[in-house]
């Protein structure tokens, strides 16, 4: 090798390492930092280092209650999104090759609208007034209207429609790596559509179910617009949260102390579900199955 | 007539909107014979095989085994059994399970199951790696574990879909040793579709080749090899060499060389498309006093292919194919001149073009 | 492939409903002729359309938005491009390290990226400006960015580059007349989706924006805080027609699924 080929990937990533280094390490680092200082009303940031707002958060009920809501709504999201999710990518799957483009065109476009805009669809949605309540009333369900809109249901519902095209497009490109001769083959030996369904198909794309679950999961986790438009004020999630401190309180320690919580908390259920599930599960596809992109 | 056939087609064809992809396909296959559907890609085998199995409904005619018609009735209630080219093992099941997955569908209670995985491995000779996965195992292998879990549920017909041809020269002539010794120690009715001429001809009782979607000959493969039906199929079957010339009371004549019919063309007059396979050319060095006349070439290339020699000779009638045996002797040159001659018999006539 | 039943057609036409519902109510209310969102409404109106011409705001954020969009997606292509190079076509030591965190802003969440970049540019001055947005829009797209670009150098067969080399090209012509033109539909495919993803962006544009640098989902975002009123509805509805227009063209080009997973074009 010359020592211009040497040279060359250094040249060629450099500009992209330096931006990086510039615009995300070192402002992730110094999150870490502030995070470890005091902050008063009075005197802004204080010097010195300690682990007060860390403590702070672990011993405050409202904390508590925010990372508790935080997970329990990515949970739920995350599991109706693979109910639903998974089914409808397999059902694309078998379409005519006519309708699968744009079937799958109709149900991952709404990725490139913005998330306010989906939100906003809810709020009319799920309004008081609202078209659900409003058939609701109609069918004389008992308890209508409902208050759909600041509850943690509404918050999972925006979530779902916001994440389920992304498992619908990880389980699309599982199944595009599955053989279709396989389909063929159980059938020959006897085996039913439902068979074919839980025994041949789910097996086979289970990286691709997966992967989606853990981006949900993460996502949802994370996620600060929809809490914050169909949860409201009061439904604190752990990004409102930190919004909150950050923004309004101006308390920049403590919103950063809830930062690294958050990232911490993503960092540790990425790992979790890497070395348990997806080990465990994908044993017997070896790790040929787990490609993806470059 | 011999025992009822056991599988029918009828007049079975098949259209893709305006393209045909067969016309009507009409043979038996009797109780355990071993039936090849031989043809070049595009002759319709496959679809026609598919149309067996159930995955392409007949446009036309029908499909009857055992005297009833398949027709309505789903691939998988067929009791088939189907080798793929690509023998489609599930990739997340070990070699047992993917045999026992039919045994499964069929509600086969998990001890016997157990017990007819072991045997079907064991008859193609791979006991040992029951639990190892398809993608830790040789394309021969795979192909064994195929042929093992389509046979194990004992199906009535056997199908199998170019099943050889991804595997190299030296597997592929080992395989079909293994696959005819197979069929005839479980005797199931197999059929089997392969674009290997040679493939076809060694394993099948009977060969039905197929051109245009259309059946053209089906016969035992070595009548079908010495006697074709036209100028394709004697072709397609091994190589031949092709004589066009005048007919004259018991006698041919091409390019001013004279020599006799066979006694079934004895009357025939006029122009006469003639064939004779490469392996009844006798070809020699020099010409003898008493030799019978023979015809003058010059060897223009040779090809050493084990068994025998395939030599390109050029003569006053074309190029001629001729293999000679390999007896250790010292091959022609490229280049010598030689003579060959043929018995009569070994013409052949076909329809023109 | 088989066909789907009645049931699985049936489940997929209330999923389709579902992904469906907000996108078409929206369009439905901005025509309404009331003052106020209701649906269903009375009177069929195009005044909240009309309106849009008529409120300098949101139309100043619209191109604030694309002006953003474009210099973010541009920029992210200028470093995104010779790393994917570099990426595809030398094994150098600390490879797997870059790739990992180049693509790492997917796992971060934006409100800690908002966080750590309100922080960091403040004391750069460059909070609440049109550089300091830039900046945080080319690290959210720029794996995206990575993954498409990276998708079509690895679809592209690495014997041509030689092929080309052996005539007589030296590197950099063999980058600007084999390669490039090869990953054209890669790059395209990617700049739009990374300017599709800036211009949707809200949560980290809401740590960095002030009244002087005001994209439009925060615009949109702050309105819908304070009033709910048919505006809201009518912007909403043309961002969405925009939108599935940018996704027809893009189709037409780049099967979207491709688009989205990044895998190599078929």
């Amino acid at each position: 090798m010359t020592r211009l080929d040497r040279l060359t990937p250094a040249l060629l990533t450099a500009p992209s390492a330096l931006v990086y280094a510039g615009a995300l390490l070192v402002p992730l680092a110094g999150v870490l930092a502030l995070s470890l200082h005091g902050f008063d009303f009075q005197d802004g940031i204080l010097p010195g280092w300690n682990l007060a707002n860390y403590r702070d958060l672990l011993t405050d009920p409202l904390f508590g209650e925010a990372l508790a809501r935080t997970f329990r709504i990515a949970a739920l999201t995350t599991l109706i999104c693979l109910l639903i999710g998974v089914p409808e990518a397999w059902i694309i799957h078998r379409m005519d090759p006519r309708w699968r483009g744009p079937m799958l065109l109709i149900v991952v476009g709404p990725l490139l609208v913005s998330v306010v805009v989906r939100n906003f669809g809810w709020m009319v949605l799920l309004g008081t007034n609202g078209l659900v309540n409003q058939a609701m009333t109609a069918l004389h369900m008992p308890g209508a209207p409902f208050r759909l809109m600041f509850t943690e249901l509404a918050v999972v519902i925006g979530l779902v429609h916001v994440m389920v095209p992304l498992v619908v497009l990880s389980v699309w490109a599982s199944l595009g790596r599955l053989d279709p001769v396989l389909e063929r083959a159980a059938i020959s030996l006897g085996a039913g559509r439902f068979t074919i369904f839980t025994r041949i198909v789910l097996p086979n794309v289970m990286p691709g179910v997966l992967a989606g679950a853990l981006m949900v999961f993460c996502l949802s986790a994370s996620a600060f617009a929809t809490p914050a438009m169909l949860g409201g004020k009061r439904l604190k999630v752990v990004s409102s949260m930190t919004y909150n401190e950050f923004l309004n309180t101006l308390n920049w320690p403590l919103g950063a102390a809830l930062a690294t919580v958050l990232m911490a908390a993503i960092l540790l259920a990425t790992l979790l579900w890497t070395r348990l599930v997806e080990k465990r599960a994908l044993r017997r596809l070896g790790e040929v199955a787990r490609g993806g992109p470059a | 007539m011999s025992a009822p056939a056991f599988l029918t087609l009828d007049g079975v064809g098949k259209d893709y909107g305006t393209v045909t992809a067969v016309r009507a396909v009409s043979l038996t296959v009797a109780p355990g014979e071993f039936l090849g559907l031989l043809g070049p890609s595009g002759c319709g085998k496959t679809t026609t095989l598919q149309m067996i199995a159930g995955f392409e409904t007949p446009s036309r005619g029908h499909v009857l085994m055992e005297g009833r018609d398949l027709a309505g009735i789903p691939p998988a209630k067929r009791g088939i059994g189907l080798v793929f080219q690509s023998y489609a093992l599930f990739p997340h099941m070990t070699a047992a399970e993917n045999v026992a997955f039919g045994l499964e569908m069929r509600g086969v209670p998990k001890a016997e199951r157990a017990k007819r995985v072991a045997e079907a491995l064991a008859q193609v000779r791979l006991g040992h790696l029951a639990d190892r996965f398809p993608r830790n195992m040789s394309g021969g292998q795979q192909q064994r574990v195929a042929l093992a879990r389509a046979l194990v549920f004992e199906p009535r017909l056997l199908l199998l879909d170019e099943p050889l041809s991804n595997l190299d020269a030296k597997l592929r002539e080992e395989m079909q040793v293994e696959l005819r010794a197979l069929q005839r120690r479980i005797g199931v009715t197999t059929v089997l579709v392969t674009h290997d001429q040679a493939e076809a001809m060694a394993l099948c009782d009977r060969v039905a080749i197929m051109q245009g979607g259309r059946v053209v000959q089906i016969d035992a493969p070595w009548q079908a090899y010495d006697i074709p039906a036209d100028a394709f199929v004697a072709d397609f079957l091994g190589r031949s060499n092709r004589l066009p010339a005048r007919a004259a009371s018991g006698e041919a004549e091409a390019a001013g060389h004279r020599f006799s019919l066979p006694p079934e063309l004895a009357d025939r007059h006029g122009e006469i498309l003639l064939t004779i396979r490469p392996e009844r050319l006798r070809i020699r060095c020099e010409r003898t006093a008493e030799s019978a006349p023979g015809l003058d070439g010059r060897v223009q290339a040779r090809l050493f292919l084990g068994g025998f020699w395939l030599y390109t000779v050029e003569t006053a009638l074309g190029a001629f194919a001729v293999v000679a045996q390999n007896t250790g002797a010292t091959p022609l040159d490229e280049g010598a001149a030689v003579t060959l001659d043929w018995d009569a018999h070994s013409l052949r006539r076909l329809e023109p073009a | 492939m088989s066909r789907n039943g009645p049931l699985a057609l049936a489940f997929h036409a209330l999923f389709l409903a579902f992904i469906l519902a907000p996108l078409l109510v929206v369009i439905a209310v901005s025509f309404t002729g009331q003052g106020y969102l209701a649906l269903p409404f009375e009177g069929l109106s195009l005044r909240w359309w009309r309106a849009i011409g008529e409120n300098p705001r949101f139309l100043e954020s619209f191109w604030y938005s694309v002006r953003l969009g474009v210099t973010a997606a541009t920029l992210s292509a200028l470093i995104a491009v010779p790393a994917a190079l570099a990426i595809a076509r030398w094994r150098f030591p600390g490879r797997g390290t870059l790739v990992a965190i180049l693509a790492s802003p997917l796992m971060i969440p934006h409100v800690v990226l908002g966080v750590a970049l309100l922080r960091f540019f403040s004391g750069f001055g460059l909070s609440g400006s049109f550089a300091g947005l830039v900046a945080a829009h080319i690290i959210v797209i720029t794996p995206y960015m990575l993954r498409l670009v990276g998708a079509g150098l690895s679809g592209l067969d690495p014997r041509i580059e030689r092929a080309a080399e052996s005539l007589g090209a030296d590197r950099f012509t063999v980058f600007r007349r084999v390669t490039l033109p090869l990953i054209a539909p890669g790059l395209a495919g990617g700049w739009i989706l990374a300017f599709v993803t800036s211009f949707d962006e809200l949560t980290v544009s809401l740590f960095l924006a002030s009244p002087a640098a005001n994209p439009l989902p925060v615009q949109l975002f702050n309105y819908i805080d304070q009033m709910t009123d048919p505006l809201v509805a009518s912007v909403s509805a043309a961002l969405i027609l925009v939108t599935a227009l940018v996704l027809l063209v893009l189709d037409r080009f780049y099967p979207i699924d491709r688009l989205l997973t990044g895998e190599r074009r078929a």
